[in-house]
């Protein structure tokens, strides 16, 4: 192995999945929960993405963020900007974001009609 | 030391600023450390911790190159390719632009690390064992055969992929219990190996026998006097 071999390696064509129009939902309590985290800064906006991993081999992923880099769908539900990446929109079209009121465990959650299974904890999906 | 041809190594070069955190996110081992010069083994594993691929990472600084096995290599794609998602993770197969051997033996080999050399980059995979890719135009002397390096790693309990290494096993029933880190993240797979772990029940181990007395069903390499087998403990 040296670098003009490497280099010269050929592409590997990987799966790009298809690009959909994602529908979602915000429960009042999570838009409650919203509404706390933003203030009234309405500029900011609710990243909702997927990275790979977790113990199903998919994890939410859930930032506010003013902008992103990533190509995304913008979406305003009850004047809440919310983003998401077209490389994971056909894993989430759909989604329900819930927010659960507990001590453990607490916290954001989604609801996933396009998962399979899910981790115990909710971070993660198939 | 004796040197012999590997001729299902796979060699492909992945690029992006979260290629370790992928990596991380889906295989047995913490390899989000990895620095440039280093070399690890992780392994990709379903749901059920059954093996797709066991991987070699050498980090060169700009990318990580990543041996790994022909046969198995449409598989392993198949399930990280639809996990790249928006990650930036380029992949690039260098295949064919190397060859790739097996040098066994080997005596005082520093384990986890690598050296490149005229084209050849060894790299010390475990005790007395280096993998060795080297680019088509530089010289890598052979003298030694598949099947002498088979028989030398069924004497020293060195699961094989293909052999050991198969989708058939989990990873600890493979004897690759040195790959499943023990405190990591999540990751596909982890569950099951960890609640083996901490139960101390693996199911199936690898073992070493005496071939005349091997059980022939569990039998995974046959060598002269002795062979390799899974196992029901």
């Amino acid at each position: 192995m040296d670098c003009g071999t490497c280099e010269t390696a050929g592409p590997v064509q990987v799966m790009q999945p298809e690009v959909v129009d994602v529908g979602l939902t915000i429960s009042d309590k999570a838009q409650t929960m919203l509404a706390d985290a933003f203030g009234d800064d309405r500029s900011m906006a609710l990243l909702v993405g997927v990275l790979s991993g977790g113990c199903s081999g998919y994890m939410y992923d859930l930032q506010i963020v003013e902008e992103t880099d990533q190509s995304c769908q913008e979406i305003t539900i009850n004047g809440f900007r919310v983003l998401v990446p077209n490389a994971s929109s056909h894993l989430l079209d759909g989604i329900e974001i819930d927010y659960v009121d507990r001590l453990m465990g607490g916290g954001f959650k989604i609801n996933n009609p396009n998962a399979d299974s899910s981790c115990g904890c909710g971070e993660s999906f198939a | 030391m004796p040197t012999a041809p590997y001729h299902d190594g796979h060699l492909s070069v992945w690029r992006g600023n979260d290629v370790l955190s992928f990596i991380d996110g889906l295989s047995t081992n913490h390899v989000l450390d990895l620095q440039e010069g280093q070399f690890r083994h992780t392994t990709f594993t379903t749901a059920q911790a059954k093996v797709i691929d066991r991987v070699g990472l050498f980090h060169m600084g700009g990318f990580v190159a990543v041996f790994s096995h022909g046969p198995y290599w449409d598989s392993l794609m198949a399930h990280i390719s639809p996990r790249i998602l928006g990650q930036d993770v380029t992949i690039s197969n260098a295949t064919d632009n190397n060859n790739f051997f097996v040098q066994f033996g080997v005596e005082g080999n520093e384990v986890g690390t690598f050296r490149a050399s005229e084209g050849a980059t060894v790299a010390h995979s475990r005790p007395h064992l280096n993998y060795i890719v080297a680019s088509k135009n530089s010289q890598v002397s052979v003298d030694s055969t598949p099947s002498d390096f088979h028989e030398w790693r069924t004497h020293h309990l060195i699961p094989w992929q293909g052999f050991e290494i198969t989708k058939k096993h989990h990873a600890f029933a493979c004897g690759l219990g040195e790959d499943v880190h023990p405190s990591k993240g999540c990751y596909i797979g982890q569950e099951l190996l960890t609640r083996m772990r901490t139960r101390g029940k693996m199911g199936r181990e690898l073992v070493c026998v005496d071939t005349d007395d091997a059980p022939l069903k569990d039998v995974t390499t046959r060598g002269l006097s002795k062979s390799l087998a899974i196992v029901r403990l």
